[in-house]
């Protein structure tokens, strides 16, 4: 099956191991697979979105965008877009760089996407985009976004993990740990007691070491911030739950100065290379990307 | 000092359910206004009773009208916010839901609310912009931008021609597919094939792979040249037509402003009717000068509501205040301190503009309301409990000099002795009864006050005679059944007439809540004694 096709009609994060870990990239490719099957609109939120842009002054990829597609642009980014557009909602919420802006893209252009200031209006600009015929809402970045956008159910999330050889090891331990989290069960009848981690799961929140027996509840996987050894010692003192539980699309993974050999032979788990799809962009890696 | 009488009332309770439903409304709300004019309140309760004869004569038609208000923004009617889409977008939808909603309203309604439209010919020019909520700088604004945008759509169509021409080349010719990818990576091995041809642009990737674009060539980069010039004279042309909309909206700024005003003044009554209706709020009636106040079965909400979840039995208040300076004498538990903060609850609702949970709640104005007390909850500082009453009450009694004021004092004075607390509260009630514009609650269970013009108050009390047939026989129960036992028996009622000295349940209320008869038995010994 082919995975972006098993996006369509959903909320799909795009969250990153790193920056320039190719997510826009991604997004830019997944939307001109999934235009004509769906009405797709995008937005780009989180810690490692906009924000991080303007402080370091990189270039941020423009989104390539085709007549009928929904966009939430900044006001500013749209003085300089190459869009021609109609303005669905303007909403009242301050940012660094204008109020967020519902576009509908009338011709085919490129815009830079942007998003809301905090995580309470997120849903209410999914929604908005859904009011406006959105079939598949983007969502580049916002890995700590994911609990409060998944709850109305439809949710996935697709990670970008770039992996360079001084990053070899410590980017396989965060998809390993990702890929055992997602296979967790969900948080049905749980054994007590119960503990409930709010926000991130750090080390420095993790239970005294002499605590063991019943579950530990937290919000969603993507606010795992554990080493790989931290994790596993965690789940053999508690059954591990998480609160909303997004389905894991896919591991997008962009090789640089490493071949697939080499890194499928330090990450082990066979299972786990199972759901990767390396650099859709690499012709050697069509089979499974299309 | 109003913070701590609002605290003391638990109005933001009952102010929490204000929800208007415009930008301009919840401005409104952020200032809680008191307002101390009678005209001005009349004005208020007026289109509250014309709001909610709309809600209740059109119910469909006030769905409509608050999905209108729900849609109103509050635009930025700068210029400079005006000379971009975004702006022009605001205005647009602002005008639109105005309009609706206005339309809405019976003409007699509108002539209350000032509510009155007269923008159809800026909102035509706007709507050239769009459909439904949607809005774009329009071809029908600039018969040029029909002819850049046909230029635009053409080369689009003559660029897309040319890639997939290059595409299709580049498919058969060197076995590269960019459907879906502006890009490829391929390894240096592969791409070493390509070297020299013109179709194929590669750069490094990593140390074993390259990055390779299409070339599209000549045409395709004049085509392109020619694209984006068309498109920088398009963008000429909206920030022309950008310009003249905003020249337009400006010249309807006034109207604009007067709209704002209409709608800030529908919503807040309109949400007022709203809670009118469903927690059964009725128009206070207002004195100007200082008079009675009348309760009929005032609700005191916050513990009505409290009290229905713990399934227990509340009772309103009814109660008249013919004179100024009031006393309220009670038992522990007995409800006076519920009676005072039911004054303050319905005075703060009537004087914010609101209807009051009552059967009737007649008032009078006042340019200050204070509660005094509750000092034992404070250490701001370093005074001690007795100092922040006596500081409050200064302040307050200072405050009577520019205006009316109305005092509510709680257990004042309670932590000092007995002998000079009496002696304190009777000086300064005496003081408050001489002036006209003072009117004075003190709700205490100290005996030996003696002012001169002052109402006394008593709440029944316990009812021993009920309680003891009720609980003849019954085996002890927990703190959840006495609580109820003592709410069931306890008559919540306000009877004029009575004293401190007649104000005496603490020891019922003790032996119910556990304390040992043999105790109990040694208390009543000693009462009877003395």
């Amino acid at each position: 099956m082919d995975f972006v096709k098993t996006l369509k009609d959903r909320t799909v994060f795009i969250v990153g191991s790193k920056k320039n870990a190719g997510k826009t990239t991604f997004l830019n490719y997944a939307l001109s697979r999934l235009r004509g099957e769906s009405r797709c609109a995008a937005l780009s939120v989180g810690v490692d979105g906009e924000a991080s842009d303007q402080v370091y002054g990189t270039a941020k990829p423009r989104v390539k965008a085709a007549p009928g597609d929904l966009l939430l642009c900044a006001e500013t980014a749209l003085r300089h877009a190459d869009l021609h557009f109609e303005i669905l909602n303007v909403y009242p919420y301050t940012t660094a760089i204008g109020r967020p802006v519902l576009v509908r893209a009338l011709r085919p252009g490129r815009a830079e996407i942007s998003g809301p200031e905090n995580n309470e209006q997120l849903p209410e600009i999914i929604a908005d985009m859904r009011r406006h015929g959105a079939g598949t809402v983007f969502i580049d970045g916002a890995a700590d976004r994911i609990t409060q956008a998944s709850a109305g159910g439809k949710a996935a999330f697709v990670y970008v993990a770039r992996i360079e050889p001084d990053n070899l090891d410590s980017a396989c331990s965060s998809l390993k740990l990702i890929w055992d989290a997602s296979r967790l069960p969900a948080a049905g009848r749980l054994r007590e007691p119960v503990i409930r981690i709010d926000g991130a799961l750090t080390p420095g929140k993790l239970p005294p070491r002499g605590e063991k027996g019943g579950t530990l509840v937290a919000e969603d996987l993507t606010k795992v911030f554990l080493s790989w050894q931290q994790w596993k010692e965690l789940k053999c003192r508690f059954d591990v739950r998480f609160a909303a539980g997004p389905d894991l699309a896919a591991f997008i993974v962009n090789l640089y100065n490493i071949s697939r050999a080499d890194f499928e032979a330090r990450l082990g788990d066979k299972a786990l290379q199972s759901r990767i799809v390396y650099n859709p962009y690499e012709p050697a890696a069509r089979t499974a990307a299309a | 000092m109003m913070q701590k009488t609002r605290a003391f009332a638990e109005f933001e309770t009952f102010y929490g359910l204000f929800r208007p439903l415009t930008p301009y409304g919840r401005a409104r709300r952020e200032k809680r206004t008191l307002f101390t004019s009678a005209a001005e309140l009349k004005a208020e309760y007026d289109l509250t009773a014309a709001a909610a004869a709309f809600l209740g004569s059109a119910p469909h038609k006030a769905d409509k009208f608050r999905f209108h208000l729900r849609n109103i923004p509050a635009p930025d009617l700068s210029p400079e916010a005006l000379a971009a889409p975004a702006g022009l977008f605001l205005a647009r939808k602002f005008l639109s839901n105005v309009r609706a909603a206005f339309a809405l309203l019976p003409a007699a309604a509108r002539a209350k609310f000032g509510a009155a439209w007269r923008s159809d010919g800026l909102l035509a020019l706007l709507d050239k912009g769009g459909g439904g909520e949607a809005f774009h700088i329009a071809d029908a604004y600039e018969p040029e931008l029909a002819d850049v945008r046909a230029g635009i759509a053409g080369r689009d169509r003559e660029l897309a021609r040319l890639r997939e021409a290059c595409h299709k080349l580049l498919r058969e010719r060197r076995g590269l597919d960019f459907s879906d990818r502006d890009f490829l990576v391929i390894d240096e091995k592969t791409a070493s094939g390509f070297s020299g041809a013109p179709e194929v642009f590669a750069e490094p990737f990593d140390g074993s792979r390259v990055t390779v674009k299409p070339v599209y060539g000549r045409d395709y980069m004049e085509a392109a040249a020619a694209r984006d010039r068309l498109r920088a004279r398009e963008q000429e042309l909206e920030t022309a037509v950008c310009r003249r909309l905003a020249a337009a909206v400006s010249a309807e700024r006034a109207a604009m402003e007067l709209y704002a005003e209409a709608v800030e003044r529908l919503d807040v009554a309109f949400e007022k009717a709203r809670l009118a209706a469903e927690l059964k709020l009725e128009r206070p009636l207002l004195r100007r000068e200082p008079g009675a106040i009348r309760l009929t079965k005032a609700r005191f909400l916050p513990l009505e509501n409290r009290l229905k979840a713990a399934g227990l039995k509340y009772t309103p208040l009814t109660a008249v205040f013919t004179r100024r300076v009031n006393v309220l004498y009670g038992s522990n538990m007995g409800g006076k301190t519920v009676a005072l903060k039911t004054l303050a609850f319905a005075q703060l609702l009537a004087q914010s503009g609101f209807f009051v949970p009552a059967a009737s709640f007649e008032t009078c104005v006042f340019a200050t309301v204070a509660f005094i007390g509750g000092g034992e909850l404070e250490t701001a500082g370093g005074l001690s409990s007795f100092g922040l009453e006596m500081n409050d009450f200064a302040e307050a009694h200072a405050g009577l000099k520019s205006g009316s004021a109305l005092l509510l004092m709680d257990e004042f004075a309670r932590t000092t002795n007995s002998e000079e607390a009496a002696a304190l509260l009777n000086a300064m009630l005496g003081d408050l009864a001489a002036r006209d514009n003072a009117c004075a609650f003190l709700a205490t269970h100290f005996s030996g006050i003696d002012v001169k013009g002052a109402g006394r108050f008593k709440m029944r009390g316990f009812d021993t005679a009920a309680f003891n047939e009720y609980f003849s026989g019954k085996p002890a129960c927990g703190l959840e059944e006495k609580l109820r036992m003592i709410n069931r028996f306890m008559r919540y009622e306000l009877a004029e007439g009575g004293s401190g000295d007649e104000a005496r349940d603490a020891i019922k209320i003790a032996g119910i809540l556990g304390v040992s008869r043999a105790i109990i038995r040694r208390a009543q010994e000693l009462m009877e004694g003395k």
